[in-house]
């Protein structure tokens, strides 16, 4: 033996494990501080890209390892008998299987894994980043305290990013006490209308005092008033404004008393009607109140009803203001969602989606476009067709009510397009399909090479009831496809590895006394050529197995790509048992 | 006995010689028919929009053109090769070097001109034989999934989708077009559905999924585009049948032939097959270099007239080496200097240690 280094495993181990750090010190250099990655996530990004790298890399490894050790570090020793042969041989074999169990572990098992966390750090990776360049603009702008909130939620993700910390700092540095006050009202999450503001109060006094509406001065004065008794221009206020309005203003305020009463039935009415599920009662009460508690800001039955308003939106619409803004972020979208949205009673609604974006527990989407027919007697009836522009999942249903949080009339409504749209429209599209299925029928979404094998599988039947692409033709036939190609994928490493050792053993190197070191550069110059070797190895391989599958079909397709594997897997260990072999004394 | 051993040398060594030539010839005709067998594929895969189950005569009509397209790269590497196995077992030296290059020399000057199959035409004749077997058009009731769109019919008539509708991803919303009877049609751009109304026609391609296997990634295109360019220059100069072709022919034999003095530069032969084949690599990737950007630029500094100087129209050399004088003279005078070298280097300044030391 000429090193220290004696079985091929062994080399081929070390190949492995020098090409792993190779690959980290590649990640750690090339992952540049401007990239989308979360400060905090830096690290575990640097290991996860290092990782699949790796993975990547293997074949090229393990090969090169195979080439290197019975070329250079290896001699095949002197077998005087059979059986001592076999053992070699099944041993140097059954390290190759470890190996490319090891492959298959990391390819089928840490890769998905570490791609899906990696693709979900990097979603929120984006989000972070678009917020941050938002608030840059905003700041520009000359918005600081919208700034400062897309900063706020920015830092909720990336809490340790020295940029947007100090880019807060800054703004925060720079904001008067009237922007403060408006941030604080708006990152405490309530409505600033709900919260009593002294001062605010009192400038709208003088404000109302100032255009000699004395009603509204007064109440603003008194509102004061009975926070700070002794504030002196709250009571000089109310004091003219009490004394210039008692008589003119008597008549006026029995109006405004009886139309207040008339609109609070009204609303509460439709408010009721609201909390039975008629959502249009409901958004009209809630629109309703609001105006109320604008022109009458101090009644508090009316804040009240407003409140319990406020709190049933949710359950039947969005503001289209939130929606715009999780659609802002593009690179989030998931593209073009097209379904088929079961078949009631003969009809076969479709449904597609332009956009879609998940935002934390919530998703929106954008451009909503259903279309409802009826196939019978080869004939086929489109019976409705509309359009949405914007759409929110709440429970097992798309919205399609979006509304403004202020103005009644910037609600947005469907625009139809054919037909007369099915009854029930107000709780928006009722899903037949899971709602977490809809980001897998996105045809953007191209990562069925990207999942694992136990995933892949988990698409098909057995494991699945119903197949989760069953109404699209050709998916689950790339989804068995692309089993097929992953379950030979490790028999092609052993061929490739079985064929290297033999080619080493034809090239191994002429030293009687040891190598001299500037040899070894090239150990590690080798697995780096055989990675450009092998991408193109394996492009080939891929192509020509796919080829095959689909020029002969799925289950001719498989049986030859599998035959094939058979025919070169024999042939590789007849060839490496030769060679091995012709060492045997007889 | 002396004479008997050196008879026995001889046989030896030309039966080694002899045996060079053959596994050249042998290992020409796999890799060609390996590299021919994988670009047919690809031109199908990756070319042909929704190819349909395909029949083995749409492989072999695009054969004679993929061969054309991997014939330098195939003839290369076979030579490489047989070099590789040469220098283990050379037998007589300058007789194996001139047989195999005789050989790759005339496989590349005569190879191309027996067959004359201009790729596009072929691609084109065999899309528009295809219109009615398209694959992914045999899937009634389901949506099919296509690059930026989805389609969906009930049944197929003819070369006729009947009811059915087409989601285009490219439109603004309503993007969903419903048809009772649309044509499908197969062009040079690929398949096309004929949309009645303002829709018009639209352009049906294969889903990412479905193309991706036959789309090199980005470091494999490199490698492609590397052999793709010499290739290109090499069928242009070959389609002249010039001068130019036999200058291009015989240069690019002798740098091959010659760089395998660097399969001694060490003792270990693998690590010399890496070293040599990344040398060939850099001096290609040079020679294309100087055509694709370094004459460009000087063309453009000194003008046509220069260009034209040497080798004017209806002049000798303009006749024999056709409109690309310059573009034969200057790379492959480089590479044949190049070349030069590397045999004084082989055979004059470090002739070829002895095997009977391997330790030297």
């Amino acid at each position: 033996m000429r090193n220290p280094v004696a079985t091929p495993a062994s080399v081929i181990l070390g190949t492995l494990f020098l090409g792993f750090i190779a690959v980290v010190a590649f990640s750690y250099l090339t992952t540049s501080k401007t990239m989308y990655a979360l400060e905090q996530a830096r690290w575990s990004y640097v290991w996860e890209r290092a990782f699949l790298l790796f993975t990547d890399s293997f074949f090229a490894f393990q090969c090169a390892g195979a080439l290197i050790a019975y070329s250079l570090f290896l001699s095949v020793p002197v077998f005087f008998e059979r059986r001592s042969l076999f053992r070699y041989l099944s041993s140097v074999v059954i390290s190759i299987v470890v190996l490319t169990v090891l492959f298959l572990v990391c390819r089928e098992g840490f890769a998905p894994a570490f791609k899906r966390h990696m693709r979900e750090s990097r979603a929120v990776g984006l989000f972070s980043d678009a917020l941050y360049r938002s608030a840059l603009e905003e700041e520009k702008a000359g918005d600081p305290v919208t700034a400062l909130e897309y900063l706020r939620i920015a830092l909720l993700s990336d809490g340790r990013n020295k940029d947007k910390i100090a880019e807060k700092t800054a703004i925060f540095s720079r904001l008067t006490d009237a922007q403060y006050e408006e941030y604080l009202a708006r990152t405490t999450g309530s409505d600033p209308r709900e919260e009593f503001d002294a001062a605010a109060a009192l400038e709208r006094a003088r404000a109302a005092f100032a255009k000699k509406d004395y009603p509204r001065a007064l109440a603003f004065a008194q509102a004061v008033l009975a926070v700070d008794r002794a504030n002196a221009e709250a009571l000089r206020i109310a004091g003219i404004a009490g004394e210039k309005s008692y008589g003119e203003n008597a008549a006026r305020q029995t109006a405004d008393e009886r139309y207040l009463f008339a609109q609070k039935e009204m609303g509460v009415k439709a408010l009721t009607a609201g909390k039975a599920g008629n959502a249009e009662e409901l958004f009209r009460a809630y629109y309703l109140f609001l105006d109320l508690h604008r022109r009458f800001p101090f009644d508090q039955n009316t804040a009240g009803y407003l409140q319990e308003a406020s709190d049933l939106l949710p359950s039947v619409s969005f503001f289209t203001a939130d929606a715009e803004l999780a659609l802002s972020f593009k690179n989030l979208a998931d593209a073009d969602v097209v379904f088929f949205n079961g078949e009631r009673d003969g009809v076969r609604e479709l449904v597609s989606i332009e956009e879609m974006v998940a935002a934390g527990d919530r998703t929106y989407f954008r451009n909503v476009e259903v279309a409802g027919f009826r196939e019978q007697n080869g004939t086929r009836r489109v019976l409705y067709h509309y359009l949405a522009p914007f759409g929110k999942l709440i429970g097992k249903n798309i919205n399609l009510n979006g509304i403004d949080k202020a103005e009644p009339s910037r609600r947005t409504t469907i625009r139809i397009l054919e037909g007369v749209p099915p009854d029930g429209l107000a709780k928006g599209v009722a899903l037949a399909v899971p709602a977490a299925d809809l980001h897998s029928f996105s045809l953007s979404q191209t990562d069925i090479a990207d999942r694992g094998l136990g995933e892949l599988f988990a698409l098909l039947p057995p494991f699945r009831p119903q197949p989760l692409f069953a109404q699209y033709a050709r998916v689950d036939d790339l989804i068995v496809r692309e089993i097929a190609l992953r379950i030979a994928l490790p028999f092609f490493l052993i061929i490739l590895t079985l064929f290297c050792f033999c080619i080493g053993l034809t090239q191994n190197a002429r030293y009687l006394s040891g190598a001299p070191k500037s040899v070894y550069v090239w150990v590690l110059v080798i697995p780096f050529v055989m990675i450009a070797v092998m991408e193109v190895v394996l492009f080939l391989y891929r192509m020509g197995a796919v080829f095959l599958y689909e020029a002969l079909g799925p289950l001719v397709g498989i049986i030859v790509i599998a035959a094939l594997h058979v025919f070169f897997l024999i042939l590789a260990l007849l060839r490496f048992s030769g060679k091995i072999g012709s060492s045997l004394r007889k | 006995l002396n004479t008997r051993a050196i008879t026995c040398y001889n046989t030896a060594a030309v039966k080694d010689t002899l045996l060079a030539v053959i596994i050249f010839c042998l290992v020409l005709a796999v890799v060609a028919a390996f590299c021919t067998l994988a670009f047919a594929v690809y031109l199908i895969g990756s070319r042909l929009f929704l190819f349909p189950a395909v029949a083995p005569e749409m492989l072999l009509k695009v054969v004679p053109a993929a061969f054309r397209q991997v014939f330098l790269p195939a003839v290369l590497l076979s030579l490489f090769f047989a070099l590789v196995r040469m220098r283990r077992k050379p037998g007589l030296v300058f007789l194996s070097y001139l047989l195999l290059g005789a050989l790759a020399f005339g496989a590349l000057y005569f190879g191309p001109q027996l067959v004359a199959a201009p790729l596009n035409a072929e691609i084109a004749k065999v899309r528009a034989e295809s219109v009615v077997g398209l694959r992914d058009l045999a899937y009634p009731r389901q949506l099919i999934p296509l690059e930026g769109a989805y389609l969906y019919f009930d049944r197929k008539e003819g070369a006729d989708l009947v009811d059915g509708f087409l989601v285009d991803d490219a439109r603004p919303a309503p993007r969903v077009d419903f048809f009772d009877r649309a044509p499908v049609t197969t062009g040079a751009d690929g398949a096309r559905l004929g949309l009645p109304g303002p829709a018009g026609a639209k352009t049906l391609a294969p889903q990412a999924a479905e193309s991706a296997p036959f789309a090199p990634d980005t470091s494999v295109q490199s490698t492609f585009a590397f052999f793709q360019s010499l290739n290109d220059r090499f069928l242009a100069f070959s389609g002249e049948r010039t001068g130019a072709a036999l200058v291009v022919c015989l240069v690019v034999v002798l740098v091959v032939l010659s760089s395998s003095v660097f399969l001694r530069v060490t003792r270990w032969p693998l690590a010399n097959v890496f070293i040599a084949l990344l040398v060939l690599c850099l001096i290609l990737a040079f020679y294309n270099f100087l055509i694709n950007q370094f004459l460009v630029e000087v063309k453009k500094l000194l003008g046509e007239s220069f260009w034209t100087t040497l080798a004017p129209k209806g002049g000798p050399l303009a006749a024999f080496f056709g409109e690309s004088f310059w573009l034969t003279i200057v790379p492959n005078g480089v590479l044949a200097f190049l070349s030069l070298v590397f045999f004084l280097f082989d055979f004059v300044f470090l002739p070829e240690r002895k095997r009977e030391r391997p330790d030297a």
